[in-house]
């Protein structure tokens, strides 16, 4: 019923029309249109698996998997998996994948082609970290995300791209670079005790280690994560990335690039070092709740509206640290969900930022004021994903938010108290915003037009899921639920042991 | 052995000589006979190790040739860069060929 | 009849032919040698490539003294390619800048025969013979341009640094010779290391390793080679940078296989010092230039590092990984030389990197094929750079160097800098990037082959490393 390579043809497909497009290099249209049908037609494919295949298994398995040799000297496969919780951020991806094409389709106006390759050919390196279960496999995915990422701060950004570029590599590289030692330190300690060299995450978790080589391994994992997450000490590029990059850079920083970050620290770093996790747990967890205030505090005082964001999507992600930290199936699944959230979240906020922009060239708080009466339709949709991100009982981000908050209380009660009051700073940040745009009297006299149908047609799929998640999670939880319980069941005692 | 040290000694001189001359000379024509004198250190060498430690193959001997061969091969491709370099600055003076530099 | 012993030497016997009949067909064809020339070159250098790749000569010939086995025969056929691209990416410079004469055509294949007895080599006079060929040769080329002072010069200080590196190499193995008692390079460095031999021994390998790491450019021997490279013709720099450093690195990871483990246990550390040395001071003092040749230049002094470190791994299965590296390394080089080479104008070279300012936009190609050579220096996928670092850290840290691997990792983060600072300047700045330079269509087809195949070895790099892993276990027994 599905094809054996269909997880391929899933990561390479936008690799694919990317490469058709750089033939239409003086054709802008088509270059677009192409671009669409390859995005739309990997989202029927993801969605197709998701209705064909779910029925089917339930379980928390692996729905599909593949697997063919491909480095053999090195005892490297190419392998590939599918799970609850890769699905639910494929599907993510492809969707985010559609829209940010569709937002760029008046901003973007220069070597169009180009552009759009890099934005699939980013597509392909997300979904491959997604997918992948070969620790090579997924290294070289994880560090292919970040070439197209360059170019599209570098290329199209604001004034400062390439500074903001080049920084974005560099923190990236330090931290995969550092990691990649770690991963062959782990194979070859792997390949000495049991003679067989393999770099499949299935071979490698499991493997004994001293205690004081875990540690150093799983920090360096950790650093590499942490830095696309990004956790609060080195976070520092993430605001300069995102005010540089073009609004759909940011869509894909905020809504892809993150979320690799924690994805991987709950597929690799934990299940891999379990024991230097059970030590790093009470860190983890002042980090991310540091990150929660910390972001809340700088975004209290921003004047860019870009910048803004940028801190908030800081904190929100330091909170799906938080619950990743706590690591049981409740707060797995909150952060899983969370990370779908904040996605469509923070990428609707930078795409009305965007459009904001667009309209008035500035993203100076300062100059906007009184947009409701100028543009209503526009400060509805907006109000509501401010509201869905201030977690309002309702909407998407509460639910996330509520089950990585009850799920920390189990375990720290003291974290997650201290987290909840981070969620208050958060309201008020975002009611100043709200307040200082879209109230009072307008500033200046500008005349601008309110959505137009294809601002439409991008903004109602998100308001749906916004709407939808908040109401009806449990489709989206109860892919992840299998998924979570294995998890925690397999690494959840051994981090035990290693707190002991 | 005590033959063979005399040798040995007579050739670290030679090369110490050259690599000395080398450092110091700011004359092309200065720095190529250094460089000569090195290689002739180094076949002195040669010669002397055949004789004293393996008599019978002609080896030693045979690179000695080799080596006197490519010493003269390697004076005139220097003598000739040394006189493209003559024509455009009429001077032999190695500091004056500093144009490349970072 | 043919014995053995000449198929040994077909490629050398092509490539010797091929550069007296250019010198012949200059001296007496004076009206068409221009047109017959390259050709000859051409076909020369293929002859070589194609005998070394496809004839097995089935057993060492001329006394031992010239291997043929599959490692010799591996880097004839990398260095025939090198010669070929060289060739393709010179054929419009050198007749545009009037230094196309049967001088330049024929010592280049002499060069290459060079490189091939350097590599193949298991007698220290054959390795000394060839070393000294490709020098002499590498003098004249880089000197090609006779009217330009750059040129002369660099040719002045590569002949002086490369004297003093023959010099060094001729005392060293004197001296091998001394103790060893022999001239054969597996059984002299093989021999087992006693308490009279030890200083000898050791003297003698330091010497050599001198003037090694001069014709490699290892820190602190490099110091000719910014200089060298920036003032030499860009096809010949693609040339120097690639063949006659990884025709010396082979053989030095031939003399790394084949020494004793005493002897091993007392040269690690000092390689352990020079691949530190060499990755750190290669990458920091790169972010300082502002003319690409220079750039590149350290670059490439910074590769030589991470192979070195690599090396140091070799009695632990680290030698594929070293080879592999070293074909990698050739590839980027010459595509990122070469592309100097094809985007440079008429009058001088482009070498300020002020001059490339949006020029990813201008030569789409010629400037993706500089992009992607950098990127694939700098490690990133998907390009067989990315794939080679991973084989040498791979190689270091399965041997247990972990400290030195770590060491090159944080040298391998500067250096994205740089390697990303031309990047920004080539596709994220606007500026007028001057003249349209014109070229042939083979030097753009050349480019796009080394692209491809670095394209190619970043997404398949498995048959080209298992070859690599068979040809090494060959040698090693």
């Amino acid at each position: 019923m599905i094809p054996a390579n269909l997880l391929s043809l899933i990561i390479f497909l936008p690799l694919l029309g990317g490469l058709v497009v750089l033939a239409f290099r003086r054709h802008p249209n088509p270059c677009r249109w192409i671009s669409l049908g390859t995005a739309s037609m990997d989202l029927f494919l993801i969605l197709s698996v998701y209705l064909l295949e779910i029925r089917v298994h339930q379980a928390g398995d692996w729905l599909i998997v593949e697997d063919t040799s491909w480095i053999e000297t090195l005892g490297i496969r190419y392998s590939l998996g599918l799970d609850g919780i890769s699905l639910l951020l494929i599907m993510l991806t492809s969707f985010l994948g559609i829209i940010v094409i569709l937002v760029s389709w008046t901003q973007v106006t220069s070597r169009v082609a180009l552009f759009h390759f890099f934005l699939l050919s980013m597509q392909t390196g997300v979904l491959g970290v997604f997918l992948a279960t070969d620790l090579f496999l997924f290294y070289l995915f994880w560090e292919l995300q970040v070439v197209p990422m360059f170019f599209i701060i570098g290329i199209w950004g604001h004034e400062k791209r390439i500074h903001a570029a080049v920084k974005f590599v560099l923190f990236s590289i330090t931290g995969s670079l550092l990691m990649l030692a770690a991963l062959i330190g782990i194979v070859v300690v792997h390949g000495s005790q049991t003679g067989h060299y393999s770099f499949s995450l299935f071979d490698l978790v499991g493997t004994s280690l001293s205690s004081n080589l875990e540690n150093w391994f799983f920090a360096a994992f950790l650093l590499a994560f942490a830095v696309k997450t990004p956790l609060f000490p080195v976070h520092t590029w993430l605001p300069d990335a995102h005010t540089e990059a073009p609004t759909a850079g940011s869509v894909i920083l905020a809504g892809l690039l993150l979320k690799t970050g924690t994805y991987a620290i709950l597929r690799f770093a934990f299940p891999l070092f379990p024991s230097a996790a059970g030590v790093a747990v009470p860190v983890l967890m002042v980090l991310g709740l540091s990150g929660v205030f910390y972001a809340s505090w700088i975004a209290l005082a921003q004047k860019d509206m870009k910048r803004l964001v940028a801190y908030s999507s800081i904190g929100h992600m330091g909170l799906i640290i938080v619950g990743v930290a706590a690591w049981n199936a409740m707060t797995l699944s909150g952060s899983v969900l969370q990370m779908i959230n904040h996605g469509l979240t923070t990428s609707a906020l930078f795409i009305l930022v965007g459009m904001l922009d667009e309209r008035v060239n500035s993203r100076q708080l300062s100059d906007y004021g009184g947009i409701w009466r100028k543009m209503p339709v526009f400060s509805g949709f907006f109000l509501l994903f401010c509201m869905s991100s201030l977690g309002l009982p309702g909407l998407n981000n509460f639910v996330g938010e509520i089950l990585i908050l009850l799920g920390t209380f189990k375990v720290q009660p003291a974290a997650a108290v201290i987290g909840f009051m981070g969620m208050v700073l958060v309201l008020i940040y975002v009611l100043r915003l709200i307040q200082d745009a879209f109230f009072g009297e307008p500033r200046t006299d500008w005349n601008v037009r309110d959505i137009t149908g294809r601002e439409a047609l991008i903004l109602v799929p998100f308001a749906l899921l916004v709407i939808l998640i908040g109401l009806y999670p449990h489709p989206f939880l109860d892919l992840v639920d299998g998924p979570v319980r294995n998890l925690v069941l397999e690494t959840g005692t051994a981090m035990n042991t290693g707190a002991m | 052995m005590n033959e063979l040290s005399t040798y040995l000694i007579v050739a670290a001189i030679l090369f110490s000589m050259g690599l000395l001359g080398l450092l110091q000379r700011r004359n092309l024509i200065g720095m190529l006979i250094s460089i000569e004198l090195m290689l002739n250190g180094a076949s002195l060498n040669f010669m002397a190790f055949n004789r004293f430690l393996a008599p019978e193959p002609a080896v030693g001997q045979i690179v000695t040739l080799f080596i006197m061969g490519l010493a003269a091969a390697e004076a005139a491709i220097g003598l000739s860069i040394i006189l493209a370099l003559f024509r455009r600055m009429h001077s032999i003076n190695v500091e004056r060929a500093q144009q490349l530099r970072g | 009849m043919m014995d053995s012993g000449w198929l040994v030497i077909l490629p050398h016997i092509s490539l010797a032919a091929g550069g007296i009949l250019i010198f012949c067909a200059g001296a007496f064809m004076r009206r068409r040698a221009s047109d017959i020339i390259p050709v000859l070159a051409f076909a020369s250098a293929a002859c070589a490539g194609v005998s070394s790749a496809w004839i097995d000569p089935g057993g060492p010939g001329f006394l031992g003294m010239l291997d043929s086995g599959g490692f010799s025969r591996f880097f004839a056929v990398i260095f025939s390619l090198i010669t070929l691209m060289t060739l393709v990416f010179s054929h419009h410079y050198a007749r545009d800048r009037g230094f196309a004469g049967d001088e330049f055509y024929g010592v280049l294949l002499f060069a290459a025969l060079g490189m091939i007895l350097v590599a193949g080599a298991s007698h220290w006079l054959i390795f000394f013979l060839g070393l000294e060929l490709l020098s002499l040769s590498l003098y004249v080329l880089i000197a090609a341009r006779k009217n330009d002072p750059a040129s002369n010069e660099a040719a002045l200080k590569y002949f002086v640094m490369g004297s003093v590196a023959g010099g060094f190499l001729t005392f060293g193995i004197a001296v091998l010779y001394a103790v060893t008692g022999r001239m054969d390079i597996s059984a002299g460095l093989g021999s087992t290391m006693t308490a009279d031999n030890r200083a000898g021994l050791l003297l003698g390998l330091s010497l050599v390793m001198v003037g090694i790491g001069f014709k490699i450019s290892l820190v602190p021997f490099h110091l000719w080679t910014p200089d060298v490279y920036q003032g030499a013709p860009a096809p010949v720099t693609a040339f120097l940078s690639t063949g006659s450093k990884v025709a010396v690195f082979a053989a030095l990871l031939r003399f790394s296989l084949c020494s004793h483990e005493a002897v091993w246990a007392y040269m690690a550390p000092l390689f352990w010092g020079l691949a530190a040395l060499t990755m750190i001071v290669g990458n920091v003092t790169a972010l300082a230039q502002t003319h690409l040749k220079r750039l590149l230049a350290y670059s490439s002094i910074a590769q030589m590092g991470y192979v070195l470190m690599a090396l140091l791994a070799v009695k632990h299965g680290g030698a594929s990984a070293v080879v592999f590296y070293l074909a990698v390394y050739a590839l980027m080089d010459l595509g990122a030389f070469g592309a100097v080479a094809v985007l440079s104008g008429e009058d001088r070279e482009r070498d300020d990197l002020e001059d490339y300012r949006g020029m990813g936009y201008v030569h789409p190609w010629r400037a993706g094929l500089l992009a992607v050579c950098l990127f694939s220096l700098a490690g990133l996928p998907p390009t067989a750079g990315f794939i080679g670092k991973f084989v040498l850290f791979h190689a270091a840290i399965q041997a247990g160097y972990v400290a030195l691997a770590l060491v090159g990792i944080l040298a391998a983060i500067v250096s994205v800098y740089y390697y990303l600072r031309v990047m920004g300047i080539l596709y994220m700045r606007t500026g007028e990037c001057g003249i349209v330079p014109r070229t042939g269509i083979l030097g753009d087809g050349a480019g796009m082959m080394i692209l491809a195949l670095l394209l190619l070895l970043g997404i398949v790099p498995s048959p080209l490393l298992t070859a690599i892993s068979n040809i090494v276990s060959s040698l090693s027994h």
